[in-house]
């Protein structure tokens, strides 16, 4: 069956001088796929320039752009022996054309000035793989999170975020954690404090290249069992809760509620913020009056009000043991 | 040279061909050859593919005017390997380069076997890689995979084997030149002994 697909769709590109409608229905299943997986990882797809998950957009970016624009369907034509190595090939040119049309972000920024202190303190990327890599990653954000920050504003941008000497200071950190950390691990610890620091403008990476369904499969495994072993400390639906409670609260009142939970005062998180002291202790009282407005229109028992407080300090990541007052 | 279609094409240096498993597994892949061995026929392939964003500091991006090609391609300097000549699609090919610049490459490339290639690599239409690879990355997978289905597709010679004496003797039938005789293969001298045949001194 499919190596009479396979030999169709040649078939049809030699006909037709390009790819057809057999090649369309191959590129719109495997289009789906990869939207579908982007939609489960909660990927905005403003980072790529779409206005939403749209299949046909893709698939007409990949046809455009890529197969008759670069002339790769001709080249699979030419390499494929079987419709999966046809596959296999479309798979990576629908990830190249999603990587092509990827923003940079505030992780590409920081990245790219944090690379060249830490390459100059004798750091050089390790290899990845390591079995306590969860807990090093936590470790590097909260490196990252506890460094005094200058108030982004709420802008599309991010320089305002991190001073060069701060920067230095994270460097020194992420050293002393370990010499030679993987620059991945590095990143991903990186993406995740600075998701928690402004989420809209922090992104995660597009450039893998997925060669079968299988790895495909896989990632979409692993998300779930990180998902799920969060999860399951408070229990899906508190878990649910807290997201839509950090959903409703603004970003100004999540980080409050973040340097609370972390034991900062209020002249620290004045600086955070760029405000005085005593602006912020009027701050700190609308966040928390905005967050206990919240929770309560909720109307949960007293149990529940415990949980869903630890569910939303798990989301926003606060280190365990420091209570939220 | 643009992918000119015949029903048999005689394999020379320089040309992008298709190249097939000697065995069920593995997918074929287009490779650039690099040299011949006029011992026994067998072709020295570098690897070729399409993946110019993930090509890395060791590959060089070739233009599809320096390699005739409908494409650009990429040339991975370390796979580099010896295939059959029955095992190449002997109906097309798929584009050329100038035997001089493969001898660039190949000098180039080896006298620095670590990091990234040289810069005086580079010309018109020729780049090195950008893309920084480290260990078990998407890109490092994609590469692992790569150099598997490499290994079912070319192989290592073992002059002592059976193999390269029948293929040697295949491809020398006058056994004249005197290059070609000092490299005789002990098991091909043998052969011939037995078969009555006059053997050179």
């Amino acid at each position: 069956m499919t190596v009479d697909l396979w030999q169709d769709m040649r078939d049809e590109y030699f006909n037709l001088g390009g790819p057809g409608k057999l090649w369309l229905a191959e590129i719109e299943k495997l289009a789906q796929q990869v939207v579908d997986k982007k939609v489960f990882e909660r990927l905005p797809p403003s980072i790529f320039g779409f206005p939403n998950w749209d299949r046909d957009d893709l698939v007409q970016l990949v046809i455009t752009e890529r197969l008759i624009g670069r002339n790769q369907v001709r080249y699979i034509v030419d390499t494929a022996g079987s419709l999966d190595d046809a596959r296999k090939i479309l798979r990576n040119e629908i990830s190249f054309a999603l990587a092509d049309r990827r923003v940079p972000n505030q992780v590409d920024n920081v990245w790219g000035n944090l690379e060249p202190l830490l390459t100059s303190m004798g750091w050089t990327p390790g290899a990845s793989g390591q079995k306590d890599e969860d807990s090093l990653e936590r470790q590097i954000t909260k490196v990252v999170l506890s460094q005094k920050r200058m108030r982004n504003k709420g802008a599309q941008k991010f320089s305002p975020l991190f001073a060069g000497p701060v920067l230095e200071v994270i460097a020194q950190q992420i050293i002393e954690i370990e010499p030679n950390l993987p620059s991945k691990l590095i990143l991903k610890g990186l993406r995740a404090a600075l998701t928690i620091i402004s989420p809209s403008l922090s992104i995660e990476g597009v450039d893998g290249i997925e060669d079968s369904p299988q790895i495909a499969q896989l990632t979409v495994t692993k998300g779930e069992e990180n998902l799920s072993v969060e999860r399951a400390r408070y229990g899906t639906a508190r878990f649910e809760i807290a997201l839509d409670i950090c959903e409703k609260l603004d970003h100004e009142t999540l980080e409050i509620i973040f340097h609370k939970g972390n034991g900062a005062n209020q002249s620290e998180i004045g600086e955070v913020l760029g405000v005085t002291r005593q602006t912020a202790k009027g701050r700190i009282e609308t966040a928390e009056v905005s967050l206990r407005e919240t929770i309560l229109a909720l109307d949960l028992d007293a149990t529940d009000y415990k949980d869903v407080l630890g569910a939303l300090m798990d989301v926003l990541g606060v280190r365990k043991g420091e209570v939220f007052a | 040279m643009k992918n000119s279609k015949r029903d048999w094409e005689p394999l020379k240096v320089g040309q992008i061909r298709k190249l097939h498993p000697s065995r069920e597994i593995g997918s074929s892949r287009l490779v650039l050859i690099a040299d011949k061995d006029k011992r026994d026929g067998t072709y020295l392939v570098f690897l070729l593919n399409n993946s110019v964003e993930a090509a890395t500091p060791r590959d060089l991006c070739i233009s599809k005017e320096v390699a005739s090609s409908n494409y650009e391609l990429v040339l991975m300097t370390e796979y580099f390997s010896r295939a059959n000549p029955e095992n190449f699609d002997l109906s097309t090919v798929f584009g050329c380069v100038d035997s001089k610049e493969i001898e660039r490459f190949k000098e180039l490339a080896f006298r620095s076997p670590f990091g990234s290639l040289p810069n005086e690599i580079e010309k018109d239409g020729v780049s090195i890689g950008k893309y920084p690879i480290q260990k078990f990355d998407s890109i490092w997978n994609y590469r692992t995979d790569e150099f598997d289905n490499f290994r079912h597709l070319t192989y290592v010679r073992d002059i002592n084997s059976a193999d390269y004496s029948h293929r040697f003797l295949e491809h020398n039938p006058q056994i004249n030149d005197l290059d070609v005789i000092d490299d005789l293969p002990l098991i091909a001298l043998f052969a011939m002994s037995r078969s009555g045949e006059k053997v050179p001194a």
